[in-house]
């Protein structure tokens, strides 16, 4: 593993003592995948010959999920794409996956990204993506792994009779063993991470301390617990214990001594809100998520990727619908990504909405930094933050996902620097 | 026009809900009011030809209407009628069309009808029609008001025009309307209505908008030397000019106005042979209030980044120094979209010919402006240059 990157969505919501992070409603595991890795490919400037993607949710499997994030990454179509999806362990199974390709020479790299839309009550929303390459100065070395894990239909036996894991207490009980068994067939020391359910149990049963226990961010999580074990061991080797109800992955890390450690930069403290944002039905756009306008317009929507004039420079957006150069009259193109920041040159605040857009809907026209102009709605910004003059930046959001095939383009976020950004405890 | 063309007939109905009328009963309203409009008289067999303006159908956008639906709706199937649609100009489009089948020398005599039926369905409906239509991405979402209010908080951020000059355009426009039977608002409004009335999209309230509408308006266009058949008042078309622009706001080149006016004013005004400082009345594209502020600057009735005092100054009422939007304008007089250009030029037609009882300008010059501009993401106008002489 040579490089990582990660996304936190911009809220929380209180759940009894804990934080749990949510996202925006139009943030979907595949807009969070997007973030993380293009947040991981800032800091990898080699090839990337596959990209694999680890959701909870099966839903996200049969569509063209992965080839919109691939898209919007910037990865070339030659990439190839895999999904994972099941439970919260999917990304160590891509993990594992990805260290066999690359260590059997089958591939160069692998970009792993492990995308979690949270439940809004106890997992949080987030992705964490992971670079796996075959290098001679790989930092992260996940060495062994064993699991444990029984079929269980809700009943299991134990020495003292039928328990049913429904039953908080057993439940625990029930995932430590399992998580005991795996850690104990590693033959490793104490987990310096432990993520999944039950961790507290977990880790008090694996004889770590309560400081290794990661809040649950869902499939993110084990991939967040390898790095952030793997950052804690410099030099030396440590274990993590991943978990789902009926299963534990244990695993151990070896990292190499002077390595730089991989674990991604989180944003600082979020705001909190009164309760998660709502995921409105998104009202239909003028054609279906499946209409082949999306396939020919996907590279333009999704890279913001305009064209400059062969003959004259000039560039125009979107390419699709702009074969002919105003200036010159020319017809050869040449693509040109758009800048993806900027400042708000107008804006409006549209509070007479068809039905199922809203009670209101910000719309920007930003002047960007490369002198282009882009216009779109803004997500998670309100009236005040987009006056003339402030600073926007553009990433991708979903636009609807009623209907059909989801859409997703560009909006207007805050910049960067507006979203306080700082390195700190994975916990 | 090389050719002269006349209008020789004008008429229009009352706007507003029509909820008892149809698209062709109101179409065949306003050809009837404009026939017998018609001084001397005119035979419906002296109709060579007819141009359709309308954007929804009869069905309120369930079908793609053509020619025929107002032949049909006129009584004169078989004749040539070509259904034009081009956004908010489609009206004065298609009298530009009209003119120039005229003085091409294909048709003698042609009729221009505009009607349109907005009112078919629930405003919620109509909405979401709206913001389904034009590119997914770069037009999510767009409503009239999306279209015209960036440019107006732009206005305002560079040269200082405030809501209350945008409200003034309001109140002039209902209080010419009162004087207007045929328009959809008849009362008067003040400033402190429009600012406090709901927001719409920053920065129009709802009476910074048009109201959605249905009527009809149509005019009978004949060459010039065979007018005197018909009256011995015809009003001219000196000159048309239609343009466009660049489609999407990051194809703009300033969000303060809309090239594409300018332009059209231009070629306008150039073949009519005269500029701003000729014209006795103006019928321009008051959508909203702001429209009209930016298009008094494109169409050269004041200095760029000076609308704003040109309303306040109160030239621009009916009897200040250039009255704008005698008959109510868009904003109170009503806009049935493919009717809405043919009732501007019913209006000037009735202006120039000094009819228009209550809301008379003054004459100096006998020339006035028609002025649409709109079309998805505004990228098009029609201006059309009328004359006495």
């Amino acid at each position: 593993m040579v490089a990582a990157g990660s996304y936190t969505p911009s809220f929380s919501v209180r759940r009894g003592r804990r934080r749990v992070l949510v996202a925006n409603g139009d943030e979907d595991a595949v807009t969070l995948a997007i973030e993380a890795a293009q947040d991981c490919l800032t800091r990898y400037e080699g090839p990337v010959d596959e990209l694999h993607l680890a959701f909870a949710r099966p839903e996200l499997v049969n569509g063209p999920q992965a080839e919109i994030v691939r898209e919007a990454a910037g990865l070339d179509a030659s990439v190839t794409v895999s999904v994972s999806a099941g439970d919260s362990l999917a990304g160590l199974a891509a993990l594992a996956a990805a260290m066999n390709a690359v260590q059997a020479g089958r591939v160069r790299s692998v970009l792993l990204v492990a995308a979690e839309s949270g439940d809004g009550e106890r997992v949080s929303a987030g992705a964490v993506a992971v670079l796996v390459a075959g290098s001679d100065a790989p930092a992260l070395r996940p060495g062994a792994q064993r699991s444990a894990g029984d079929v269980v239909y809700g009943n299991w036996t134990d020495g003292d009779g039928v328990r049913h894991i429904g039953d908080g207490r057993y439940l625990d009980r029930y995932v430590a063993d399992h998580a005991k068994a795996a850690l104990a067939a590693l033959d490793g020391p104490p987990p310096a991470a432990v993520t999944g359910v039950a961790a507290a149990a977990v880790a008090a049963a694996c004889g770590s301390d309560r400081s290794a226990v990661l809040p649950d961010r869902g499939v993110a999580g084990p991939l967040l617990a390898v790095l952030a074990a793997g950052s804690a061991a410099t030099g030396s080797a440590a274990t993590v214990v991943a978990t789902t109800a009926s299963r534990a992955v244990a695993l151990s890390i070896e990292v190499d001594a002077g390595a730089r450690p991989l674990l991604p930069a989180l944003p600082g403290p979020v705001p909190e809100l009164p309760e998660p944002i709502e995921v409105r039905s998104s009202p239909p756009l003028s054609l279906p998520g499946g209409s082949p306008f999306f396939r020919r317009s996907a590279r333009e929507l999704l890279r913001l990727e305009g064209a400059r004039c062969d003959g004259c420079g000039h560039v125009v957006f979107p390419p699709s619908q702009r074969p002919v150069c105003p200036s010159c009259h020319g017809y050869g193109f040449t693509p040109a990504p758009l800048s993806r920041t900027g400042r708000v040159y107008t804006s409006i605040v549209n509070r007479f909405l068809p039905t199922g857009f809203g009670d209101q809907m910000i719309l920007v026209l930003a002047e960007l930094d490369d002198g282009s102009r882009y216009w779109a709605p803004t997500s998670g910004m309100g009236p005040d933050e987009v006056e003339i003059g402030a600073g926007v930046e553009l990433r991708i959001r979903r636009f609807t996902g009623d209907g059909g095939a989801p859409v997703y383009a560009m909006k207007f976020v805050p910049p960067r620097t507006a979203r306080e950004t700082e390195s700190r405890d994975v916990a | 026009m090389r050719n002269k063309v006349a209008i020789v007939g004008a008429g229009m109905t009352p706007f507003g809900e029509h909820f008892d009328r149809g698209l062709e009963q109101l179409a065949a309203d306003a050809y009837r009011t404009a026939l017998a409009g018609v001084d001397k008289g005119i035979d419906p067999a002296d109709i060579e030809a007819g141009f359709f303006a309308n954007v929804m159908g009869s069905l309120g956008g369930n079908e793609i209407p053509s020619g025929a639906t107002l032949a049909n709706a006129i009584g004169l199937p078989g004749l040539p009628v070509s259904r034009i649609e081009n956004g908010c100009p489609s009206g004065s489009d298609s009298i530009r069309i009209g003119a120039m089948a005229v003085a091409s020398g294909v048709h003698d005599v042609v009729v221009v009808v505009g009607a349109e039926k907005l009112r078919e369905r629930p405003t919620k409906e109509s909405l979401l029609e709206s913001g389904r239509m034009g590119h997914p991405i770069l037009s999510y979402a767009n409503t009239a008001a999306t279209i015209f209010a960036p440019q107006a908080a732009r206005h305002m951020h560079e040269y200082g025009t405030t809501r209350e000059q945008l409200a003034m355009v309001a109140v002039k426009a209902w209080d010419n309307a009162a004087l207007n039977p045929n328009a959809q608002r008849q009362q008067s409004i003040t400033v402190d209505d429009v600012l406090n009335s709901p927001m719409v999209c920053s920065p129009f309230t709802v009476l910074d908008s048009c109201p959605q509408s249905d009527g009809a308006a149509a005019v009978v266009l004949c060459r010039a030397d065979i007018a005197h058949r018909f009256t011995d008042s015809p009003v001219y078309i000196a000159g048309v000019g239609l343009a466009t622009e660049g489609l999407y706001y990051h194809e703009k080149t300033r969000m303060t106005g809309w090239d594409c006016t300018r332009l059209a004013s231009a070629r306008a005004y150039e073949m009519a042979g005269i500029t701003a400082r000729d014209l006795d009345a103006v019928e321009l594209h008051d959508c909203f209030t702001g429209t009209e502020i930016m298009t008094y600057e494109d169409l050269g009735l004041c200095a760029e980044g000076a609308g704003g005092k040109l309303v306040e100054s109160g030239d621009t009422t009916l009897h200040g120094r250039i009255p704008v939007n005698p008959s109510g304008g868009l904003l109170a007089k009503g806009h049935p979209v493919g009717a809405t250009g043919v009732a501007q030029v019913v209006e000037l037609f009735g202006q120039l010919r000094e009819q228009a009882g209550a809301r008379q300008v003054s004459l100096r010059h006998g020339k006035a402006l028609q002025h649409n501009v709109g079309g998805y993401s505004v990228g098009i106008s029609v201006v059309t240059v009328l004359s006495r002489d």
